[in-house]
């Protein structure tokens, strides 16, 4: 009696961690966003932030993996799809997926291709404010900028300021050629400027309440739209409870 | 150079329409198909007539093959969009709830996918525009609200939002620099203002 209890009791308990195991499954499958997702916010926040946020690292990794991957796969099926193209063994049904998956390596591809974009256009604005911010910065995986980027970011000012130098710097007296030049109370550095308003949408069940100076503050709730001033809503773009839109 | 400026700080149409086709919607296959495995989405195995949920855009290319039928949306018939345009003209202060891109999907499934909707697309077509105009009246009149430090946009779809950005960045930029320029004077300037205050006095004293 006491052994079938005990098998019982196991049994229940297995199928009880099955289910559990499942539902953690379910719940893991339909809440992590999929990359998809990720990427177009990525690049949205991008878009819409006057300075540049730090690289997405992992994601660009497994996206970019990810497209390889795909183009793999139709750079074989093509293949296949030509050898077999008399026997008629290729449906029209398989060319239609392909297409498909076709389709959304374009997509994917050209959701990357903006988000980099974004990135370089703001290198190049502000190209001497960022080779100071990243100058003791280690590489690492949460580096604001990724390795490519940090070398195309050198190169650029290397270029720029060689054709500065001939165009007409070197005619110049000397003190007035520094590009970096602080002194006389207006900095030469182009830095973004962090006030600017940007339209946001808090996309967090728990209201965030941010403050406006003068004991103001505003409080943001679920699906709302605002228009704030970035240095405010910083560091929730960060942690994902606030997007820009 | 790399992003034209025109794209820096504002979206284009196009790419709204781009984020929108991104969206599922349902759809009535016709035939069978295997599952697709698409970067960040499954599409699962179609079957004829079992009701699957598939990105926008790939449903615009089966229906374009004619492969399946588009469910239209619950918020697209005549007699939904209509309550909608009457509550916008019962509260002149208030943005009825409309889904995040209403306008783009409408679009898309007004073009590519007429024959699936359950009302006539004229009709459709007109009510939409209806509710985009009372919609775009009410965000102008808003724009008297604009002040320095923030605004509420509640109930605004992408689009929407897109159209008033320009104007309403630069107007707030520039209220911010305004506003800036007197708080930094403001004590400086404060006993003159005491002075002004005293003119002010003596006059109505002499009316």
């Amino acid at each position: 009696m006491a052994s079938n209890m005990d098998i019982d009791d196991i049994l229940q308990e297995f199928d009880n961690s099955s289910k559990a195991s499942l539902k953690k499954q379910k719940k893991l499958s339909s809440s992590t966003p999929n990359i998809y997702d990720e990427l177009v916010t990525a690049m949205l926040n991008e878009r819409m932030a006057p300075e540049i946020l730090p690289y997405k690292h992992e994601l660009m990794t497994q996206v970019l993996e990810q497209i390889s991957n795909q183009q793999q796969y139709l750079l074989d099926s093509h293949e296949y799809g030509d050898l077999n193209a008399q026997s008629g063994v290729v449906s029209g049904d398989f060319k239609l997926q392909l297409m498909i998956i076709e389709t959304d390596v374009e997509r994917i591809n050209y959701l990357v291709r903006l988000y980099l974009r974004t990135r370089l256009s703001k290198i190049d604005k502000f190209t001497i404010h960022y080779i100071n911010e990243t100058a003791d910065a280690e590489e690492s995986n949460s580096s604001l900028l990724s390795r490519e980027e940090t070398e195309y970011m050198h190169q650029h000012f290397k270029i720029l300021t060689q054709l500065y130098n001939n165009c007409f710097l070197k005619k110049m007296p000397h003190t007035l050629t520094l590009l970096d030049d602080t002194t006389g109370g207006e900095s030469m550095i182009v830095t973004p400027d962090v006030n600017q308003p940007v339209f946001i949408k808090s996309v967090t069940k728990a209201g965030i309440i941010i403050p406006l100076g003068e004991e103001d503050e505003l409080e943001l709730e679920e699906n709302g739209i605002y228009v704030v001033k970035y240095s405010l809503i910083r560091r929730y773009i960060e942690i994902g409870d606030v997007v820009l839109i | 150079m790399v992003l034209p400026s025109h794209l820096q700080h504002n979206l284009m149409p196009s790419e709204i329409n781009f984020v929108a086709e991104n969206e599922l919607i349902t759809i009535l296959p016709r035939y069978s198909m295997n599952k697709i495995e698409l970067i960040g989405h499954k599409i699962p195995a179609l079957r004829a007539m079992r009701r699957e949920k598939v990105p926008i855009w790939v449903a615009v290319i089966l229906k374009s093959q004619d492969k399946c039928s588009i469910v239209p949306p619950k918020w697209l018939n005549l007699a939904y969009l209509k309550d909608k345009y009457e509550e916008e003209i019962r509260k002149p202060q208030v943005f009825s709830e409309l889904p995040w891109n209403w306008l783009e999907i409408s679009k898309v499934l007004l073009a590519k996918a007429a024959d699936d909707l359950s009302d006539p697309s004229h009709q459709l077509r007109s009510v939409l525009q209806d509710l985009r105009e009372i919609r775009l009246v009410k965000s102008h009149k808003g724009l008297r609200e604009l002040n320095e430090s923030n605004i509420q946009l509640n109930g605004l779809s992408l689009l929407e939002i897109n159209e008033l950005r320009p104007f309403v960045l630069t107007v707030m930029n520039k209220l911010r620099q305004l506003h800036d320029t007197t708080t930094t004077r403001g004590a400086v300037e404060a006993g003159e203002g005491d002075d002004m205050d005293d003119e002010d006095n003596y006059d109505d004293e002499d009316d």
